[in-house]
C-alpha cells in the first residue's frame, strides 16, 4: 500500500487477510498519473476471485494488467482503486503437442508460451504490437494482431476456451480444450477485445500450429506508394505461401533503416522447395518494379511492431479498411502529417504514427476513414487526447452497455475505458 | 394460440408483410414441425420474409404479443435448434437467398441468410475464390443456418469453423432494431459482438445479411484415399500425420459399416471389405503438395495401410468426396430412421472412444456407423433404428446420451458443429458449471431480456421449457419416417 495514502478501513482489513507476497507497491502501477489504493499480484485464481469479490462488495474499481503495454488503449479510467497484476499467474496448465492444443494462464507472456511450444516444433501464430512481451491475457483483451492476420489463422481464430473471473468473483469457463467445439455461447470471443471490462481473463486454451520449416523475408523497393500497392496485390494474388505482407510508406521505411522510398515487405513460410519457388517467382515479379533484398533474419517484423510503442510520446492509430483501401489510408495519413504509416494488406489494418496531432485533424482523419467504410481506433495517446477524442469511434454502444450492465452491474472492471460508465 | 388471437396477430403482420408470405393453414404449418432431429413442434404462424424490414416488423409484432420468434433456414439442423417448442412465429429465411455482392478484389461477399452454402461456392468458382466452411449438408443448408450453429465441415481442420470466416452480420435484434455487427474487415473496434453472435442459434437475434471472408483457391489440390484394415490403425495414421508437422486441409474417416452402405449407392471407389478409409486432402504450391502427400503416404503405409490411392482427375476427386458427403443420405436409406450424433474428443483419444462407442451401441442392440472429421477428433456416430419398435427411440436417445458422456469424460465436447439446440441442452451441465451457464445467460439476456428468441435452446434452464428432449419426443412418434 502507499505510505502517504490513508486506506479505507475495509481495504485495510482485507489486505490483512491476503498472503503478504501478493501485495505490491501501488506506486508501481500508476495509470494516467493516478496511483491505485492497492495493488495485488495473485498467484492463484482463487485469489483473483477473492479480490474481485471484495472489490465488488465495496465498489472498488479494479484494473487488470499484465505487461502494461496497452494502458493508453481506450479512454481514461473513471475510477482506479485496485491494480490487479496478472503476471503472477503464468503457468502452462496443459499442453498436448499431439493434439495441437495448449492451455496457459493469462499472466504468462507470449514469449514464454512460444518458448514452451518451440520445444515441440509448434507455435501460436500471434504477432501483436509492441512485441511478444505481452501477456496472454493482454493479447486477448486487446485483440491486437499484426502482419500475419489473415494469412495464417490468428489468436481470434485459434482460441478454444477461456476461464474468466466474473465481476462478482465467480469463475466461469467457456469452450473447451478440443479443437472444434460449438457448445454454448462463445464467451471467450466476447472477452477477446473487451479490454478486461467484462471479466478478468485467468487462463485460455488455444489450437497451435507447427512452426514452418523455413521462413524468409524479402524487402521490395518501389518508387511510389501506388507501385507498392500494385506489387502487394500481385503478391497477394500469387498463391505463394505468404505469412506477412506489409506496405511501408517512405517514412516507415526510413525509420526501419532502409532508403526513403515505399517498400513492400513480404515473408514466406514453408518447406525449402516452397521458399525457393517463392523467391524465384518474386524475383520475376520484381523485374518490372525495383530492387529486391533478402533479409538475413525476421527481426524486421519485430522492429515494425515496436514502432507502435506507447512508451514513446506519440499517437498510435490503427485503421481497418478493405484491402483496396490500404494504400488510400497510407496516403491520407501522409496528407495529415503522419510521422509514418504501414499497412497489412490481407487484414486491411493500417498503423499510423503521429508525433503530434491536434484533435481537429484527428477527427478529420477519422471521417476520411469512415468514408472508406473503415474504422479508426486510437491505440495509444496522451491522456489529454483520449479525454476529448473518443478512441474507438462509433461502436454498438447500446449492446455493449447492456452487456456491461449484466456482467458488471457495479461497474468495477476498468470503468469508463470504453465510454462513460462502460 | 386461440383462433381469434391468431387472426389479430396475422392482421398485425399484414400491415407490412404480404399475405403470400404468411402461412397459418395447419397443412402448411406441418411442413415446419420438424428439422433433422428427432423432436417435432408446430409453430403458430410461419412467415417467409424477403427483407430485413419484414423480419423486424414480425419481431416487433411478436414482442407485442409476447410470443416466441424462431429463425429457420433449410431445417437441416440435427439438434432441434429450429423447432418452435413453445409455438410462436417461425421466420423462415429461405426466400432471402440473394448473393448481393462478390467483391473479388477485396475477397468478400455479401449474402442473404437463405443462400444455400453450395450456391455460394458455385458462384465463387469463376473467380478462383472459396468460402471455406463446407458442411456435409452444403447442397441444402443455408449460410444463415451455418452462422446460427457456427457450422464446420471437412475443411475446418485447416480453415476453422464458420466464425473464422464471418466479417459482419446484419441482425434484427429482439427489439426489432436492425444493426450491423462487425464490418467488411477482419477486425473491428469494440467488443466482438459478431464473434459471440455466431453460433448463438437464433437466441440473440435474426441474421438478415452476412459479409463473408473469401480465400483464394490453392495452386494444387491432391485428394488421397488411404485404405486400412481397422479403425485403430487409421486413427493412428491421423495422429502420425499431424505429428509429422503436416496439417492437411481435411482428414475424414469412414468405418466399415459406412463404407458397406455408401459404396453400392455412390460408387466412390471405397473397397467394401476395408476396416476403415481415410480421405485426406492436401493443398498448396505444387512443390509443397508433392512433399506433403509423400509424408501422408509414408505415415499411412507405416501404420499398415493396405493401399493409398490418389485421385488422378477432378472427376475422381469429386467422386471420393461424393461418397463422404452422401454418407448420411445413404445410411438413411438403410433403416427406418437414423440418429446422428456429434461429439468431439482429443484426437489422440479417437481409437479408444470409437471402440467404446461401438461397444455401447452393440450393447444397446443397435448398429452404429461412423463417418467423421478425424483430423479434428469430431465424431459422428450414426445409430440405425426403427422408431416403430417399442421403446427403440428412448433407447436410442439414452445411447446418444451415453456416447456424449464418453466424449465429455475424455475431455471433449458434446458438439463440434451441430450446435446444442434442444437436443443437448440437458447435457450442458455435464460440461459447464452453474457459474459458466450463468455467464452465458447474461449474454442471452443482454440481447433478449425477455427470453422469447428461440426459447428452450442452448441453455438447460428456461421458463416453461421441458428439462431435456425426451418428454417432448414421446408424443410425436406416431408414424414411421426417416428423420434425415
Amino acid at each position: 500500500m502507499s505510505d502517504n495514502q490513508q486506506l479505507p478501513l475495509p481495504m485495510e482489513d482485507f489486505i490483512k487477510t491476503l498472503p503478504s507476497e501478493i501485495c505490491r507497491q501501488p506506486e508501481l502501477y500508476m495509470i494516467d498519473g493516478k496511483t491505485p489504493l492497492s495493488a495485488f499480484r495473485p498467484l492463484h485464481i482463487d485469489q483473483i476471485s477473492k479480490i474481485i469479490q471484495f472489490a465488488n462488495q465495496y465498489n472498488f474499481a479494479v484494473s487488470p494488467q499484465g505487461s502494461r503495454t496497452a494502458l493508453t488503449l481506450g479512454r481514461k479510467l473513471e475510477r482506479y482503486d485496485i491494480a490487479l497484476d496478472t503476471s503472477g499467474m503464468s503457468k502452462l496448465v496443459e499442453y498436448t503437442p499431439e493434439d495441437l492444443t495448449v492451455t496457459i494462464q493469462a499472466g504468462a507472456t507470449l514469449r514464454d508460451l512460444q518458448s514452451d511450444l518451440a520445444e515441440f516444433g509448434q507455435y501460436l501464430p500471434a504477432d501483436p504490437s509492441p512485441s511478444d512481451v505481452v501477456t496472454i491475457g493482454g493479447l486477448l483483451a486487446t485483440a491486437r494482431s499484426g502482419a500475419w492476420r489473415g494469412n495464417v489463422p490468428s489468436t481470434r481464430d485459434l482460441i478454444l476456451g477461456m476461464t474468466v473471473v466474473m465481476a462478482d468473483g465467480s469463475i466461469a469457463t467457456s469452450g473447451g480444450r478440443v479443437v472444434k467445439n460449438v457448445s454454448g455461447f462463445d464467451m471467450h470471443r466476447l472477452h477477446t477485445g473487451a479490454l478486461g471490462s467484462l471479466g478478468i481473463i485467468s487462463s485460455a486454451s488455444f489450437k497451435v500450429l507447427p512452426v514452418p520449416e523455413r521462413n524468409v523475408s524479402l524487402i521490395l523497393s518501389c518508387s511510389k506508394i501506388n507501385e507498392a500497392d500494385e506489387l502487394a496485390f500481385i503478391l497477394r494474388n500469387s498463391n505463394l505461401p505468404i505469412r506477412g505482407l506489409t506496405i511501408l510508406d517512405s517514412n516507415a521505411s526510413r525509420k526501419l533503416g532502409f532508403s526513403s522510398t515505399p517498400k513492400v515487405l513480404v515473408e514466406f513460410t514453408g518447406i525449402e522447395v516452397s521458399i525457393n519457388r517463392s523467391i524465384k517467382d518474386t524475383e520475376q515479379i520484381m523485374s518490372r518494379f525495383g530492387e529486391i533484398d533478402q533479409l538475413e533474419d525476421s527481426q524486421i517484423w519485430d522492429q515494425i511492431r515496436s514502432l507502435a510503442n506507447e512508451q514513446k510520446e506519440q499517437i498510435v492509430i490503427r485503421c481497418g479498411v478493405q484491402a483496396k483501401n490500404v494504400v488510400e489510408v497510407i496516403k491520407l495519413a501522409e496528407l495529415n502529417t503522419a510521422a509514418c504509416a504501414w499497412g497489412n494488406l490481407t487484414s486491411g489494418s493500417v498503423w499510423v504514427i503521429f508525433e503530434s496531432i491536434d484533435v481537429t485533424t484527428l477527427s478529420k482523419f477519422r471521417s476520411q476513414i469512415l468514408s472508406l467504410e473503415g474504422f479508426m481506433q486510437v491505440e495509444a495517446a496522451s491522456m489529454n487526447i483520449r479525454d476529448i477524442f473518443n478512441p474507438f469511434g462509433d461502436i454498438e454502444i447500446d449492446l455493449v452497455r447492456a452487456l456491461k450492465n449484466r456482467f458488471d452491474p457495479s461497474g468495477i472492471l476498468n470503468p469508463g475505458r470504453w465510454t462513460v460508465g462502460v | 394460440m386461440e383462433n381469434n388471437q391468431l387472426a389479430t396477430l396475422i392482421s398485425e403482420l399484414l400491415q407490412k408483410i404480404d399475405r403470400s408470405k404468411i402461412l397459418d393453414a395447419p397443412e402448411d404449418l406441418l411442413v415446419y414441425e420438424y428439422d433433422t432431429s428427432i423432436d417435432r413442434a408446430i409453430p403458430d404462424v410461419v412467415i417467409l420474409p424477403t427483407n430485413a424490414d419484414e423480419v423486424s416488423h414480425a419481431v416487433k409484432v411478436a414482442e407485442i404479443y409476447g410470443i416466441p420468434v424462431i429463425p429457420r433456414g433449410s431445417g437441416t439442423g440435427f439438434a432441434g435448434g429450429a423447432l418452435p417448442v413453445k409455438g410462436g412465429i417461425l421466420i423462415v429465411l429461405t426466400a432471402m437467398n440473394n448473393i448481393r455482392e462478390i467483391d473479388v478484389e477485396n475477397r468478400t461477399a455479401i449474402v442473404e441468410p437463405g443462400v444455400i452454402n453450395l450456391h455460394l461456392h458455385e458462384a465463387l468458382e469463376p473467380f478462383n475464390l472459396i468460402y471455406a466452411p463446407d458442411p456435409s449438408s452444403q447442397r441444402i443448408c443455408t449460410i444463415g443456418g451455418n452462422v446460427g450453429t457456427n457450422s464446420g465441415g471437412p475443411h475446418t481442420l485447416a480453415h476453422g469453423s464458420t466464425v473464422n470466416h464471418i466479417l459482419g452480420i446484419e441482425v434484427v435484434l429482439p427489439s426489432g432494431r436492425i444493426v450491423w455487427l462487425g464490418g467488411k474487415q477482419l477486425d473491428t473496434p469494440g467488443i466482438d459482438l459478431r464473434g459471440v453472435f455466431v453460433g448463438s442459434e437464433g437466441t440473440l437475434g435474426i441474421v438478415t445479411a452476412i459479409c463473408v471472408n473469401l480465400i483464394p483457391t490453392n495452386e494444387t489440390i491432391r485428394t488421397m484415399l488411404a485404405i486400412f484394415d481397422s479403425i485403430d490403425s487409421a486413427s493412428e495414421a491421423v495422429s502420425a500425420i499431424i505429428r509429422s508437422g503436416v496439417i492437411p486441409m481435411a482428414m475424414e474417416m469412414m468405418d466399415q459399416e459406412t463404407i458397406k452402405v455408401v459404396e453400392p449407392r455412390v460408387q466412390a471407389g471405397y473397397p467394401v471389405d476395408a476396416g476403415a478409409v481415410l480421405l485426406i486432402e492436401v493443398e498448396g504450391l505444387s512443390e509443397a503438395v508433392e512433399h506433403d502427400s509423400a509424408v501422408v503416404v509414408s505415415a499411412c503405409n507405416d501404420l499398415g495401410a493396405r493401399e493409398v490411392r490418389t485421385a488422378e482427375s477432378a472427376l475422381e476427386r469429386e467422386s471420393l468426396w461424393e461418397g463422404r458427403k452422401s454418407a448420411i443420405g445413404a445410411l438413411g436409406q438403410t433403416a427406418p430412421a437414423i440418429y446422428l450424433l456429434d461429439g468431439v474428443v482429443p484426437r489422440t483419444k479417437l481409437p479408444e472412444i470409437l471402440n467404446k462407442v461401438l461397444s455401447a451401441s452393440s450393447k444397446a442392440g443397435f448398429k452404429c456407423a461412423n463417418m467423421f472429421h478425424a483430423g479434428d477428433g469430431n465424431l459422428h456416430p450414426t445409430v440405425l433404428f426403427d422408431p416403430l419398435e417399442h421403446g427403440a427411440t428412448d433407447r436410442v436417445l439414452e445411447l446418444g446420451g451415453e456416447i456424449m458422456k464418453l466424449c465429455v469424460d475424455a475431455g471433449g465436447s458434446i458438439t463440434g458443429e451441430h450446435g446444442i439446440g434442444l437436443e443437448k441442452r440437458s447435457y450442458m451441465e455435464w460440461v459447464f458449471t452453474d457459474a459458466d451457464l450463468a455467464a452465458m445467460e447474461k449474454v442471452r439476456f443482454s440481447f433478449d431480456p425477455v427470453g422469447n428468441f428461440n426459447p428452450c435452446k442452448i441453455l438447460p434452464t428456461g421458463h416453461g421449457c421441458a428439462q431435456g428432449h425426451m418428454q417432448i419426443t414421446d408424443q410425436h412418434f406416431s408414424a414411421p419416417g426417416v428423420y434425415v
